[in-house]
């Protein structure tokens, strides 16, 4: 309850910036204010999640976010993401609420050249497509696919050198030796990581990327992993794929491979209105798992700032079928 | 018969007055030319500096015919495309380009701001201090 009250100040406080007498303030929908003086924007977004299953049934607000970042000097920027958990949740029908609050991202960026920009603090492990796209609003479906999950973790405290050495290749290397900023929200706990990808432009519409890496599994063992990437953009079209192989050694000397892939394909169908596809197979021979899913999704967005999804995901046991459905916002 | 030569005639000469959409930056930049990409990327806020100085694009207002024909001939974005663009970059923490109301007010902030790059008619384009470093075709 405490949290709320704390949230509702922050969001007044918001709103009451335009009232600021000697501020030069805008604000945009789902752009944020922009505090022209202080060369610093506040905004956010927010998720309302829903999924069913034959014997499952969760909706719950899954976070409100709030977003704090700037570039005060010409070549540094800072960015902030705070975030609320599970505002509201139920589980069938049973609160689940937690209202758990985390820094979701807390960096700064110096820019020493275009081929050379570093970054310090938690942020989004640059690899692949979709993990970097990881917020709701942002995303095509509800769901995500298993490359996202099981390879490497979502997100990396340490540091992070970047750039784009040529105007059609960009890279980007991260190193993390040190304890996480908010590890309860990481999909894996790890200390130790260090990885990176490089990105190609192929004509004006096709990026190909190549990624590795390694990272520790706090006290169980390791993981190192290597994967493939591609995205072709066209006007209303997006098509893409991408493939991570995972070889996982336990402290008890015990190895195992997973392996994953999807393709997914876009089309907008109507004004706003947008049809998904997606076949994703997550192979992983430690715990002789297999799955493979097939995803049909709408993607309605009937402002730039907000996003209505729908999507029903067939798995290979007909039981674990799944709806899952959002609302997600920026503001 | 006559009316038709008067509309041909009008319409060559309305052609003739549309000039090229000129990219600029101030004459104390040491870059001479970009390319297409380079100009699209920076748009884009994908590259940020030209010539080692930060780069800072200037855009005119969203319904300004220039700004349409940039975006959909140099971006290759339709508007909805251009928006989701956007969206990622603002959960990024990216701003899209500054956005001045008239062609003056660019080429004065052009001139002023090392590194700024914006777009004008061609036919506008008689001051001192600018240089053009890309040109669009009309």
């Amino acid at each position: 309850m405490k949290m709320l009250v704390w949230l509702f100040l922050a969001v007044l406080a918001l709103f009451s910036l335009p009232s600021f007498p000697h501020e030069h303030v805008e604000y945009r929908p789902g752009r944020g204010f922009r505090i022209h003086s202080l060369k610093m924007t506040v905004g956010g977004y927010s998720t309302f999640f829903y999924k069913s299953r034959r014997d499952y049934e969760e909706y719950k607000l899954e976070e409100i976010s709030l977003l704090l970042y700037g570039d005060p000097l010409s070549r540094v920027r800072y960015f902030l993401e705070l975030e609320l958990h599970d505002v509201y949740r139920k589980v069938n029908g049973r609160d689940r609420t937690t209202r758990l609050v985390d820094i979701e991202r807390l960096y700064v960026d110096y820019e020493f050249s275009e081929a050379l920009k570093l970054r310090v603090g938690r942020f989004i492990t640059p690899l692949g497509i979709w993990n970097p796209i990881h917020i709701d609003v942002l995303k095509w479906t509800v769901s995500d696919p298993a490359v996202v999950a099981f390879f490497f973790p979502n997100f990396v405290t340490g540091v992070q050198l970047f750039g784009s050495p040529t105007l059609e290749t960009d890279y980007a290397l991260f190193f993390q030796n040190n304890r996480g900023i908010s590890e309860r929200y990481n999909n894996l706990l790890s200390r130790r990581s260090a990885g990176g990808e490089i990105r190609r432009e192929i004509g004006d519409n096709l990026k190909v990327a190549v990624n590795g890496g390694w990272f520790d599994l706090e006290g169980h063992g390791e993981i190192s992993f290597a994967g493939a990437n591609a995205l072709f953009t066209a006007p209303g079209t997006e098509i893409s794929g991408e493939m991570m192989y995972a070889l996982e050694r336990r402290d008890t000397g015990e190895e195992g491979r997973r392996f994953s892939y999807y393709l997914q394909g876009v089309r907008r169908i109507l004004p706003g209105n947008y049809a998904i596809l997606r076949y994703c197979y997550y192979r992983e021979t430690a715990e002789d798992r297999r799955n493979r899913a097939l995803t049909i999704g709408w993607n309605f967005r009937p402002y730039y700032f907000l996003s209505l999804k729908a999507e029903y995901q067939f798995r290979e046991r007909g039981r674990l079928n799944t709806f899952f459905a959002s609302v997600s916002g920026m503001f | 018969m006559g009316v038709r030569r008067l509309l041909v005639l009008l319409a060559v000469l309305s052609f003739c007055r549309a000039g090229d959409i000129v990219f600029i930056v101030s004459e104390r930049v040491e870059v001479e030319k970009l390319t297409v990409r380079e100009v699209r990327k920076i748009f884009l806020r994908e590259k940020d500096f030209i010539d080692a100085i930060t780069a800072f694009p200037i855009n005119l207002p969203p319904e300004n015919p220039l700004r349409k024909e940039v975006e959909s001939r140099i971006l290759g974005m339709d508007e909805e495309d251009l928006q989701l663009f956007w969206n990622r970059k603002y959960l990024n923490g990216i701003e899209p380009p500054l956005v001045l109301s008239s062609q003056e007010a660019v080429k004065a902030f052009v001139r002023k701001i090392p590194g700024a790059i914006g777009y004008i008619d061609e036919d506008l384009l008689r001051d001192e201090g600018l240089k053009v470093v890309f040109r669009l075709k009309r």
